[in-house]
């Protein structure tokens, strides 16, 4: 049987497919149409996972989308019932395009994708808490799902055994730690649903001196977690923006202007809305360790792709292993609408737990062969060069503190690179950090760099408690690797110290986001590593998404040329093929991508 | 085609803006005015737990 999820019109618009309960492929819109977050229905994405299948769209039985509509459009109406909610200036156009898009929906779909089979429905938290419980290594295990909203729910938790899930609790909107995170990455000039990130990686900047007084002001967290937000403080329920003028009196500020100077102001901002983040997800992990009486807990939901508070949940211990949806966000809801339908409503048992892989649920995108690659730079006139053991040789230009953009097997779903669609450099480079950030990225210098580190020797480096095969948990760098600095900085000042043997992936607190790399998960590169370790005894790479600020990651072998011929990077791989910045004709800079990509 | 797309959106928007003077805000001026309970809209430091079953 052939189910195809669809999540889209938020953000993020994804497609999942999946056969007799196995995952064939799942991709963002994003990467075909090369605009970042698309919402727009995934067409490009359904034709490629259908490709990947080998199925025409009749061959799908049943089309699930990952939230009801109907549930939406009433939140929707009823938010503007509210007495806070502000003015009904937006009701028209709001609802107008929701009756369209939500009551079209159903024939939409069909209309679209030229199907004639069944659509159904499964509900937005249903479709993130599959997504996280049935690829997990757990045969049982504890499920909480955080995020910005989905038709009422924001925050759920519950069990899952097998193939039966059972949901104990919710929080409902506007209730949200989803939307609180955004409100704060609005007010420090990011934009909502794309900045979170940003805001995480300014935190360590700066100390959390409003937590008191955001916990006094503008949230009730209860013990077990549960909390209110104060809405006299926000403006999201109906309004244009996030905060409204009571939320910039307490901070005695207006909102960061975007691309302006970001000041010591905002980084204590930053940590401080970090901080409480942390607390409010260890406060409901152990509330749901003690309600569910499970010992493993899967992850989903944007929040969940907060690795800064993931690895405090494991570091603390309370469930004895956390497994995470690489595509927490609302594009893993494709994915996870395919599970749901499939074990739950169907009934269908899940494949033995040992059978599951990592590689399984990450590396589900399209993929280039050799050939294809060949005609590419053949038909386009690139010079290259070809390497049997182009691991060897991309090792040894890393280890000559070279940037080579590697693209290899299948893409990744979700928003991280992984190995096959990354930039990468050299980690004990000192500089590379700023380098990287100014002259390959075009992105704030303060962002830190993530590292590949081979699984067998990651504890060698980090205070790891568990293997991250998908970056997403931060770990501190082991205090011996660590270089002790008695320069007392402040601010983006801090970036200049040298924290450790590996400073290009050293963050000022002295964590880092890790990915570990098992041979059995992506072997080429762990292969690469592997090379790189012998030549270097340094078994950590800097590893970041191939694209430029603004851009999706890169799809196909075309737009990772472009991007390479667009950025500093020194080195092309496109799986043996080598293509060295130097043979190539020297074009005027192409700064088209500002143009092309909006900046995030 | 277009013309009758575009007569349905019309209608659309004044079907709206009717519900919006009829319904909406009636209902939040008795809100504001009458509910003295706001349920869960605002922070109740009396309860122990926010979580709501499902």
């Amino acid at each position: 049987m052939n189910i195809l999820g669809i999540s889209a019109f938020y953000h993020d618009s994804a497609a999942a497919l999946v056969s007799n309960g196995r995952i064939i492929a799942a991709a963002q819109e994003e990467r075909f149409t090369r605009r970042k977050h698309d919402n727009r229905f995934p067409l490009n994405v359904v034709t490629s996972v259908l490709q990947e299948g080998q199925l025409g769209i009749n061959d799908v039985d049943v089309i699930v989308f990952y939230e009801k509509p109907f549930l939406k459009m009433r939140r929707i109406f009823s938010s503007f019932l509210w007495p806070i909610a502000d003015s009904g200036k937006n009701f028209i156009p709001i609802m107008e395009t929701q009756i369209k898009k939500r009551f079209l929906l159903n024939s939409m779909i069909r209309k679209s994708l030229k199907y004639r089979g069944k659509v159904e429905f499964v509900k937005h938290h249903q479709s993130h808490a599959a997504s996280a419980f049935y690829p997990s290594p757990f045969e049982r295990a504890a499920f909480l799902t955080v995020d910005g909203v989905g038709e009422w729910e924001t925050t759920t938790y519950g069990t899952g055994c097998r193939n039966e899930m059972e949901f104990y609790k919710r929080i409902n909107y506007p209730h949200s730690l989803g939307l609180f995170y955004a409100a704060f990455t609005y007010f420090l000039g990011f934009k909502v649903n794309s900045g979170e990130y940003k805001v995480m990686g300014l935190a360590p900047y700066g100390e959390p001196k409003y937590f008191d007084m955001i916990m006094d002001k503008l949230i009730d967290l209860k013990d077990d977690g549960s909390f209110r937000l104060n809405m006299e403080y926000f403006s999201y329920i109906t309004g244009d923006k996030m905060t409204n003028q009571n939320f910039g009196k307490i901070f005695k500020r207006s909102p960061r202007g975007s691309e302006t100077e970001i000041t010591q102001d905002d980084m204590d901002i930053a940590s401080s809305i970090q901080k409480i983040t942390d607390e409010i997800m260890l406060r409901m992990v152990r509330h749901v360790r003690k309600e569910t009486g499970e010992k493993y807990l899967c992850l989903a939901g944007g929040v969940a792709l907060n690795c800064v508070a993931n690895g405090k949940i494991l570091e603390k211990g309370i469930f004895n292993d956390i497994w995470v949806q690489p595509a927490a966000g609302d594009a893993g809801g494709a994915l996870g609408a395919a599970l749901y339908y499939w074990h739950h409503h169907l009934k269908k048992k899940r494949p033995p737990r040992s059978e599951s892989k990592n590689a399984e649920n990450v590396y589900l995108g399209p993929m280039f062969d050799s050939d294809e690659i060949k005609e590419f730079l053949d038909l386009s006139g690139i010079p290259y060069r070809y390497y049997e053991n182009i691991e060897d040789k991309t090792a040894e230009l890393l280890a000559g503190r070279k940037i080579v953009g590697w693209f290899s097997g299948r893409m990744e779903f979700g928003p991280r690179a992984l190995g096959n669609r990354s930039i990468l450099g050299d980690a004990r480079e000192r500089d590379m950090q700023r380098d990287m950030n100014l002259k390959i990225k075009y992105r704030e210098s303060f962002r830190p760099f993530a590292p590949s580190v081979l699984k067998e020797k990651a504890h060698l480096w980090f205070d790891v408690c568990n293997s991250s095969p998908f970056m997403l948990f931060v770990f501190n760098l082991r205090k011996d690797k660590q270089i002790k600095n008695e320069e007392c900085l402040s601010g983006l000042d801090k970036l200049k110290a040298i924290r450790s043997e590996i400073p290009a992936v050293t963050h000022v607190d002295s964590s880092a986001r890790v990915q570990t790399v098992s041979q059995k998960d992506n072997e080429k590169y762990y292969k690469l590593i592997k090379c790189f370790e012998e030549k270097t005894d340094c078994p950590v790479i800097i590893n970041t998404s191939f694209n430029v600020r603004g851009e999706p990651i890169v799809c196909t072998p075309e737009d990772a040329f472009r991007c390479f011929m667009r950025t500093e990077m020194d080195y092309l791989v496109l799986e043996n093929f080598l293509i060295d910045k130097k043979d190539q004709k020297i074009q005027s800079r192409d700064n088209e991508w500002k143009e092309e990509f909006l900046l995030d | 085609m277009k013309i009758l797309i575009k007569t349905v959106n019309v209608f659309l928007k004044i079907g709206l803006a009717v519900v919006y003077v009829l319904i909406v805000l009636p209902y939040r001026f008795s809100y504001k005015v009458f509910s003295k309970d706001k349920c869960r809209l605002t922070i109740d430091k009396s309860l122990d737990s926010y979580w709501e079953e499902k």
